[in-house]
């Protein structure tokens, strides 16, 4: 009796240790209670996207209809169709741009001041931009690897992916990937700067840095336009390529900031070796600093691209319309939805403007994003796990 | 020797500046003279002409009009400095216990990084407007959960919390960058330090209160700027588009624009600085 009585102790004791832990070991309840609680986060997260694709294959008379409250009775894949249609989605770039050169009328002039802002022009530097991607990759991708002809496939491969999306998909990726690409250079060759050297009024700086993040975008962007305008560059992407150029454009002072972090990290050594061996500053940032530095430019893409694709507010501004990126044609849907949208079908009463057509805009519109984020997260959560992101 | 010396600290010094000059050239020309413009434009009526514009000296008319006679902006300032001084503490403990949540040994640790880093890349203004104003955002709180927590609580306190749930996702939704800080430092704490106090018999709660909260200090003053920043510059603030308005409306145009976003910015400050003292004096009261 006395022995079962102590077995019962012991297992009751071992039960304990399983529920609740022991020392740094975690018990069941603790990891039940993590789960709950990391589901319960990641349910409410994603429950906008649920009920945005269940409510965006509904037609209208479902809509209205009580009784239906997540599963549609039929698919409306109209919704998708018509939405694509009016956000400029049914047209892939290579032939959007066929068509254009077909019937473009040839400026006058070269000399014409407002030349930069037609369309023609604008469509020519997307092009060229684009074609562009290939020899910069080569440049580009020699900093970090030594396998040239693999990076002139990868680049042909993409340039000729670009070709074949849908046009706004390219236009955004266009304004957001370009802009991304300046601030990033921008952004390292200033960071370098300020983590390598020891100079006078570096402090100052720091402190300038601190105040134009903490200032908001619109302070500045009347007298911005106006030098734009001067310039002859307003209603052009080179407005968005400029302040990124200059360490001053969306978010400049954390990119800059990412970049000082982990050039900071960089062992003094290393660098006084190559100093010895007669290499100057410029040949150590590219060949020393800048390999060293990948998750720094992996968190600066994937957070650079979120901030200028979802830039909406100056984008709009500059641009002046020319160039139109899917954040813009999903904020005016519902106005060119009545151009776009197919009536003749007889069903009218399912083809108005509802919350199932905005919702199906709303998902086309975040595709590209989910996909390229997709692709890059892996690496980007792993640059994230050996960075010190954390500025002072 | 010592010239030698000097001479290297010279060159480092021009190299430096050679590295920086880009940003520098961008803060004069991009920075400083826009505003020193944007704080002139604020005292004058603008004009827009065919060559640029015309400016008319009003003196402090401009601000006048926005805090005594219009009355858009205030009310707009208003909400938003109530909205981010409510919102930012609950995002940054939010932020936190998600970060804490991640930084855990579970399974699935690639996909729930995945979900919460999500909203970081997809959110804009417009996606948030879309989705909210057609009740995307709402969780439907189930109305048989709803008359017992009513019965048991008494409803005008319980309302409070239900008016917060309803920003719940759009709250949640803010933190992707917040999570990522913190996750981030949470890395760096010295593994050690855990099991240590654990031998000494400290339990979850006083680690957290003790060790993780301390090291993630700098953290959450990095994640209250971000936070801020981010409120203010989202293309949903109401600010910015009352800004761009007025800057096209003939009767108030560039002036007055510039004059409310020097307001603007002001209390922006005011704002940043009042979460941060709030902020540090907590923590100091911990420690």
């Amino acid at each position: 009796m006395k022995k079962l009585k102590l077995d019962r102790a012991h297992q009751w004791q071992h039960i304990k240790k399983n529920l609740f832990g022991s020392g740094t070991k975690k018990g069941i309840l603790y990891k039940i209670a993590v789960y709950f609680l990391s589901i319960t986060f990641a349910f409410v997260f994603l429950y906008p996207i649920f009920y945005m694709f269940m409510i965006s294959l509904m037609s209208n008379t479902d809509l209205v209809d009580s009784t239906i409250l997540w599963i549609p009775s039929r698919i409306y894949i109209n919704n998708y169709i018509f939405s694509a249609r009016a956000m400029l989605m049914n047209q892939t770039f290579i032939g959007f741009f066929i068509d254009f050169m077909k019937t473009v009328d040839i400026p006058a002039s070269i000399a014409d001041p407002q030349m930069l802002s037609t369309p023609l022009f604008t469509e020519l530097v997307k092009v060229f931009t684009i074609l562009m991607i290939i020899p910069m990759t080569a440049i580009v991708g020699s900093i970090f690897t030594k396998k040239h002809k693999i990076l002139w496939i990868i680049s042909s491969i993409v340039v000729v992916i670009i070709f074949i999306l849908p046009r706004s998909y390219v236009d955004s990726f266009y304004v957001a990937g370009t802009t991304t690409f300046m601030m990033i250079i921008s952004s390292a060759v200033i960071g370098y700067g300020l983590s390598r050297f020891q100079f006078f009024g570096k402090k100052l700086i720091f402190v300038l840095l601190l105040v134009i993040y903490i200032l908001p975008k619109t302070l500045l962007f009347i007298p911005r336009a106006e030098i734009y305008n001067i310039i002859g560059v307003k209603g052009t992407i080179f407005a968005l390529w400029i302040p990124a150029l200059f360490g001053q454009g969306m978010q400049a002072t954390f990119f800059i900031l990412v970049f000082y972090q982990f050039f900071r990290m960089m062992p003094k050594q290393i660098e006084e070796a190559a100093y010895i061996d007669g290499a100057t500053s410029f040949d150590i940032f590219i060949r020393i600093a800048l390999p060293m530095a990948v998750p720094a430019f992996i968190i600066a893409i994937t957070y650079g691209l979120a901030v200028n694709w979802n830039e909406v507010f100056l984008a709009n501004f500059y641009l002046e319309g020319n160039i139109k990126t899917i954040p813009m044609l999903l904020g005016s849907l519902q106005d060119e939805w009545s151009r776009y949208a197919d009536y003749t079908s007889g069903d009218l009463v399912n083809v108005d403007f509802t919350e199932s057509k905005a919702f199906a805009g709303t998902l086309l519109s975040i595709i590209p994003l989910v996909i390229s984020y997709g692709i890059i997260q892996k690496y980007f959560i792993e640059s994230i796990d050996n960075s010190g992101i954390t500025g002072e | 020797m010592r010239s030698r010396q000097t001479t290297l600290d010279q060159k480092q010094a021009r190299n430096g500046l050679l590295f920086v000059m880009p940003w520098i050239v961008g803060f004069l020309g991009l920075f400083l003279y826009p505003l020193v413009r944007t704080i002139y434009m604020s005292f004058n009526v603008v004009i827009p002409s065919v060559d640029g514009y015309v400016f008319r000296w009003v003196g402090l008319d401009n601000f006048a009009r926005i805090l005594t006679e219009d009355i858009d902006f205030v009310i707009a300032a208003q909400n938003y400095f109530v909205r981010v001084l409510v919102y930012t503490p609950v995002i940054i403990t939010l932020g936190i216990i998600i970060a804490m949540l991640l930084n855990q040994n579970i399974k699935g640790k690639g996909i729930f990084r995945m979900i919460f880093f999500l909203p970081i890349i997809i959110l804009n203004g417009q996606l948030l407007e879309n989705i909210s104003s057609y009740g995307g955002m709402d969780i439907h709180v189930n109305g048989f959960v709803l008359d017992v927590i009513y019965t048991i609580v008494p409803s005008g306190a319980f309302s409070v919390v239900l008016d917060l749930f309803s920003y719940i996702i759009e709250i949640l939704w803010y933190t992707g960058v917040p999570i990522l800080i913190f996750l981030a430092m949470l890395q760096k704490v010295d593994k050690s330090l855990y099991e240590a106090a654990a031998i000494d018999g400290a339990n979850g709660w006083s680690i957290f209160w003790k060790i993780t909260l301390p090291s993630l200090r700098s953290a959450i003053t990095v994640a209250i700027i971000f936070v801020v920043v981010f409120l203010a510059n989202f293309d949903g603030n109401p600010i910015n588009s009352i800004i761009l308005t007025s800057m096209n409306a003939g009767d108030r145009s560039e002036g007055y624009a510039s004059a409310i976003s020097i307001i603007y910015s002001l209390l922006q400050l005011l704002v940043i600085s009042i979460l941060l003292l709030f902020s540090i004096e907590k923590q100091r009261k911990r420690v």
